[in-house]
């Protein structure tokens, strides 16, 4: 049984060191960013009463997305040319309509603005947060698939100190992170993909808008000079009960040339690892055969590159 | 590689401030270049310090979860769901609704296209379509008929006036960009 | 035409016929008109344009104070114990009123059934146990959620099928006939037809429950003051809900007054009182103060509000020359546990009446599910009918080689198959063979059905289909309307009707302005409120224009008159020289003679009432069959590795007879067509099959079609086949644009794929099961 929902206090921090302060209170106050996960829960009176942080006031965490220089390779990065990028941070309240207002993120990180577009509208994107999405943990997350294609790091801070944790070891189950209750997510760092790099984005939903996936692929693959695969990751959200990355399936591709036998190899290997939930946006038969095709559709059109 | 930020965030000690609520705090708001002062428990909504602490019922409560966009306000010149936050965290920014977008007993360019083009039944959801359009219009003078529908996209209209939501989108941005405003 | 209908009703036991009033026949316009046809702007624009038109849901009365539900969190129970300790505490509680206190209290359907306001016995997830009323929205929320309450859960079922096979049902349709029994309509001999075919095609289809989710949610406010209730309504029938409340409040009719001006949508749900209405005005007496009752999206999941879903099964036979020898239908709907509004999921009129066929028979079971009782939504029954019938169509049409839109053509009535009257085809012309041509044309089908499939088949599979509709479209009596001109030339007109978002009030007004020549700007509207405008039937049924707009042209041409009769005197010419036009009457020039004009204000300021007053009711119908027609073409995408599906192009064409106003006529034929695209690929409210309760009451996971989801090529075009059966020569068209639209899809997408999808919504699941059935490996 719910309390009243007249149980709902705010703190608003003004510096990050107060915001963390906060969190060591007990119970900890539950972090609020963009609000777009808890409003609706909040509005359904649903909300689990107590005290929420509301990081909205905290100037530390809406630091601009920051443009890193990386190591120059020369051979892809002309001499006399600028830095070559080596890593974009996004900070704790960086929404999906900055990265799709950003250029250069667009074009280093082409999967990010196209899951900002499938997040929600114009008004969500507003105001929805990039580190929101990963702490929320639904299996659902639109941003999070890319980022973890990406080898996106979580920048994890507390009175303690600041820890980073690569996202693909964020999840370790159904609601379940690495994040601790004193800590907050202060930041979101992304290498840029190595030059020739090949993505993937693609979302299966019944409607177009808001469609709450019935199957997301977010795919990189880093090809070699005989088509070998250096480097791949498939991550999939609506599939499993939360973002998954299919490690055995990549391992199965990494080292060997793409090409159709690799393609079937790896469908198979995918059939096998994944495990599909059932619910009522659809049936772990559909999510087994959609994911299956959109990985032969990645492949297939990488091969054809 | 260079870290970007890192070991910049630094963990000072600080001091966690006191919390505010449940019980109500006053709160002050900006709408349609109007102060507005209320005393709201920190929970509530922007909407609903719109709808029912103060008398703005141009933004509507349709879905309760950001899923319709009957309830967009402009906030700082940008489209929200009024619904998906706090109107405390609103306070000291620029708020507008339906209620202020004419200026001196004038239209603004958009509400003329949506009479003209009939660009609603009902006309419950016409408030925030004509937000998120104003908004739409302010970022891309002239959107393509996809990047209408892009920048629409979480406005629901059940009786279904999109098509002619589309000739008003057109027929405004002609208009703005033929007279562009100040 | 003239009036020359009987209506049989039944006086202490006797059958008296009631001859319609006697009335001058006005005929139908002329090619010519000013004011009718043209795109006129609504009247109500600016209001709806700057926030000012205020809404049920938007009206805020001092002192006022907010009452909410406490529903059921079982399917089925028995309630042990309700604790009210904890809800009284929260600060601004007022009032709790529960099923005790209001047991005599209940809805009632169109046949008589009845439904309680609050109940001990929940019967369906969400039923309404308890009010709450508080100080604010917020506190009575805060105090509904407060309620205790303990269930002794009793045994439940939402599947319709299941309960039929349980004998758990009562005939569907207009003609109750009690527990246990289906409704059954013959005609011919079908046993003998089937016997004698050789080709007899035979499908189960099934369709969703869908929820009407109008924008604005249900809503009432009600006041009382010295012995009298104002009611500020979201409703589609300001006199309908008068007369219920009145009857559940126990009061005079004249008590209460009714205000539905604005209104957020209703598409069938909101045409009668709800219980939000007696308990705002229930609680309003009680408490002395203005009540507020709006329910939120969720609960506009669980309220007696939706189209039941279906079960259809339907078999035809044919000859090989495309007729049409027998149908035979079995139908299966929910109607929820009380039979409450079993009246709305009847689909066996459609199989029944659209096509000729000497041998029918059809028999509707409403099943008691415990699931939300059903209520009339956009073309009830059809919707659901025009499935199964508009893809057996295009089966037997295949089956048999014939193009599917000339097999419709071979088996259209000349007279109603039911009823044996006419149907009102004048100088030879079929309304619906019209829209099938002319939808032909503009979508090219028979180039397009005949273009090649490409082998092997892509994973990108196109196909292209046709389904029709019709729908019974006259209108009526009752409808009386007063039109006053001023002496400053501005008219209002008074119309009982409610402008659901149609544009009524603005047809209207182009009615009244074509003949009194008063500009629609300066005619004022006042429509549906009781206390200000003459009785009229809720805005259902796509009656509103055909029965109120002849109603005004009658009124207007009484004003006219008034209006000439001065002009001639003034301008020193015969009436029918002088023409009423842009806020003038005015004489052409003439040879002999320069033009000369006076203003409407003017005649009015000399007549000898200061005043003009016309006043005009609804003449009645020719002795017809009355339909309005409409035939949908569809060009389809199927993507084989995800099971999406895309409309790429799209024709609608409707005849409703004369067109008032083009822009609104096309409003209509988009917004039909698009929620028949809703529960054609997207709309279904689940149920969780262990506990009942519906898993996706939200705007997120019920899914309503979005900008994004329109065809990217959509034509909707008005055909005009000229009818003479009243004063406009207009008939209605709400709800036909919605009939044929699933049908229509799913025709297009066995035309891609080769399968027939036969059951709603076509989502993505189905059509991969549907190209990898289950056995095989995934």
């Amino acid at each position: 049984m719910k309390s009243s929902i007249a149980d709902f206090a705010v703190i608003s921090p003004r510096t990050l060191a107060e915001a963390l302060a906060s969190l060591r209170q007990t119970p900890p106050p539950v972090p609020l960013a963009g609000g777009t996960d808890i409003m609706v829960l909040l509005n359904a009176g649903q909300l689990e009463p107590g005290v929420y942080l509301n990081l909205y006031s905290v100037p530390e965490l809406r630091r601009p997305i920051e443009v890193s220089a990386g190591v120059r390779d020369a051979g892809t990065w002309g001499a006399g040319g600028a830095d070559p990028p080596g890593e974009v941070r996004l900070s704790a309240l960086t929404t999906y309509a900055d990265v799709r207002r950003h250029a250069e993120v667009r074009r280093l990180l082409p999967m990010l603005p196209l899951a900002a577009r499938e997040i929600g509208a114009v008004q969500i994107q507003s105001r929805a947060t990039w580190a929101g999405n990963i702490a929320n943990a639904s299996p659902a997350a639109d941003g999070v698939p890319p980022l973890m294609a990406y080898d996106a790091t979580v920048e994890l801070s507390s009175a303690a100190g600041v820890r980073q944790v690569a996202l693909s070891e964020f999840y370790s189950g159904y609601k379940q992170t690495a994040r601790r209750p004193d800590e907050l997510i202060t930041g979101i760092r992304i290498p840029v993909p190595a030059p020739g790099s090949i993505d993937y984005f693609r979302k299966v939903g019944t409607r177009k808008f808001q469609a709450i996936s019935k199957v997301l692929l977010a795919g990189l693959v880093e090809l070699g000079g005989s088509r070998e695969i250096r480097k791949i990751r498939l991550v999939f959200a609506s599939v499993m009960p939360f973002t998954y990355r299919a490690r055995k399936t990549e391992s199965v591709l990494e080292g060997r040339r793409l090409e159709p036998g690799a393609v079937s190899l790896a469908v198979e290997t995918l059939r096998t690892e994944l495990k599909p939930i059932d619910d009522i946006r659809s049936t772990a038969r559909y999510r087994l055969k959609v994911a299956c095709n959109l990985l032969e559709e990645f492949l297939g059109t990488t091969m054809g590159c | 590689m260079a870290a970007a930020g890192a070991g910049r965030v630094s963990a000072e000690a600080g001091e966690a401030p006191e919390a505010l609520g449940p019980g109500p705090v006053p709160c002050a708001l900006s709408v349609n270049g109007r102060e507005v002062r209320i005393e709201i428990e920190p929970r509530v909504t922007l909407l609903r310090a719109l709808r029912h602490y103060s008398d703005y019922t141009g933004p509507k409560e349709i879905c309760d979860r950001g899923a319709c966009g009957g309830c967009t306000v402009l906030l700082d010149g940008k489209p929200v769901a009024s619904c998906m936050m706090l109107a405390l965290d609103a306070q000291g920014r620029p708020i507008t609704t339906v209620e202020g977008l004419a200026r001196d007993g004038k239209l603004h360019p958009v509400q003329e296209a949506f009479k003209t083009c009939d660009a609603y039944q009902c006309g419950y959801c016409t408030p925030g379509m004509l937000l998120s359009t104003v908004a739409l219009l302010k970022e891309n003078p002239a959107p393509s008929l996809d990047e209408i529908k892009r920048g629409l996209e979480g406005n629901l209209c059940r009786c279904a006036a999109y098509n002619h939501i589309f000739d008003a989108v057109q027929m405004a941005a002609k208009k703005m960009s033929a007279s562009p405003a100040k | 035409m003239a009036s020359s209908e009987y209506t049989e009703v039944v006086v202490e036991g006797r059958k008296v016929r009631l001859r319609a009033p006697a009335a001058e026949a006005i005929p139908a316009y002329g090619a010519a008109t000013r004011v009718v046809g043209t795109a006129a702007q609504r009247v109500d624009a600016l209001e709806k344009v700057t926030g000012r038109a205020v809404y049920p849901s938007d009206l805020r009365l001092p002192g006022m104070v907010h009452a909410r539900f406490v529903r059921s969190a079982r399917a089925h129970a028995r309630i042990t114990s309700m604790d009210l300790s904890h809800a009284e505490k929260v600060p601004g509680f007022l009032a709790a009123i529960g099923p005790s206190e209001l047991s005599e209290k209940s809805l009632k359907d169109m046949l008589g059934r009845e439904l309680p306001i609050l109940t001990e016995e929940p019967k369906y997830y969400g039923e309404e146990i308890l009010a709450v009323c508080a100080e604010t929205d917020d506190a009575a929320r805060a105090a509904a959620r407060e309620v205790r309450i303990t269930y002794e859960t009793l045994p439940f079922s939402v599947d319709p099928e299941e309960r039929v096979r349980a004998g758990q049902f009562v005939g569907g349709g207009w003609t109750p006939t009690g527990p246990g029994r289906p409704a059954v309509y013959e005609r011919g001999n079908v046993q003998k037809a089937m016997a004698a075919a050789n080709r007899i095609i035979e499908r189960t289809y099934r369709t969703a429950p869908n929820v009407h989710s109008s924008i604005e949610p249900h809503a009432a406010v009600a006041s009382y003051e010295e012995g009298r209730w104002t009611v500020w309504e979201s409703t589609q029938g300001v006199f309908a809900v008068r007369e219920e409340l009145a009857a559940m409040l126990g009061a005079p009719l004249l008590s209460v007054r009714v205000i539905g001006t604005h209104m957020g949508g209703g598409f069938g749900s909101k045409v009668s009182a709800g219980k939000y209405t007696f308990i705002a005005a229930y609680l309003a007496k009680k408490l002395g103060r203005p009540v507020r009752c709006v329910q939120d999206r969720s609960e506009e999941f669980v309220s007696p509000y939706g189209r039941p879903p279906s079960v259809v099964t339907i078999k035809a036979a044919v000859r090989p020359d495309g007729k049409l020898l027998a149908i035979e239908q079995k139908g299966i709907h929910a109607a929820g546990p009380y039979g409450f509004g079993a009246e709305w999921g009847h689909a066996e009129d459609m199989a029944a009446e659209m096509y000729a066929c000497d041998n029918v028979r059809t028999e509707t079971y409403a099943a008691l599910t415990h699931t939300p009782p059903p209520c009339a939504m956009r073309a009830p029954g059809h919707a659901q009918a025009a499935f199964s019938l508009e893809q057996m169509m295009d089966e037997i049409a295949r089956e048999i080689g014939m193009d599917p839109v000339e097999f419709r053509l071979k088996n259209l009535p000349a007279r109603d198959p039911v009823s044996g009257k006419p149907i009102a085809v004048p100088r030879g012309s079929h309304g619906l063979a019209e829209c099938l041509k002319k939808g032909g044309e503009l979508f090219q089908w028979k180039k397009r059905r005949k273009e090649t499939r490409d082998a092997p088949p892509p994973r990108f599979r196109r196909g292209v289909g046709v389904a029709a509709t019709a729908w019974s479209a006259g209108g009526g009596p009752p409808a009386s309307v007063v039109i006053r001109i001023h002496a400053d030339g501005v008219a209002e007109l008074f119309a009982g009707a409610a402008d659901i978002g149609t544009g009524t009030r603005t047809a209207l007004a182009q009615i009244a302005s074509e003949e009194t020549g008063v500009p629609v700007d300066r005619i004022r509207v006042t429509n549906a409120d009781t206390a200000l405008t003459s009785y009229c039937l809720p805005s259902y049924g796509s009656l509103t224009l055909a029965s109120t707009g002849p109603a005004v042209r009658r009124a207007a041409v009484a004003c006219r008159r008034q209006l000439l009769s001065i002009a001639s005197d003034i301008l020193e010419a015969p009436e029918k020289n002088i023409v009423l036009a842009g806020g003038r009457a005015t004489r052409p020039a003439s040879r002999k003679t320069p033009e000369s004009s006076v203003p409407i204000a003017k005649l009015v300021e000399l007549s000898a009432s200061r005043e003009i007053v016309g006043l005009g009711e609804r003449e009645g119908n020719p002795d017809m069959s009355i339909r309005s027609h409409g035939a949908q073409f569809v060009a389809v995408e199927v993507d084989t590795e995800t099971g999406t599906i895309e409309v790429t192009d799209l024709v609608a064409v409707n005849d409703s007879g004369r067109v008032i106003n083009p822009t609104m006529f096309k409003s209509q034929q988009y917004g039909g067509v698009t929620m028949g695209l809703g529960m054609g690929l997207t709309e279904e409210r689940v149920y969780d099959l262990e506990t009942g309760r519906p898993l996706n009451p939200n705007l997120t996971d019920y899914k309503v079609p979005t900008i994004l989801d329109q065809p990217a090529a959509f034509q909707a075009v008005p055909l005009e086949v000229p009818y003479d059966g009243n004063n406009l020569g207009a008939k209605g068209l709400g709800e036909p644009p919605i009939i044929p639209t699933a049908a229509a899809v799913a025709n297009a997408v066995y035309d891609a794929i080769g399968i027939r999808l036969a059951a709603l919504p076509l989502t993505p699941k189905r059509v991969i099961d549907a190209l990898h059935p289950p056995e095989s490996k995934p």
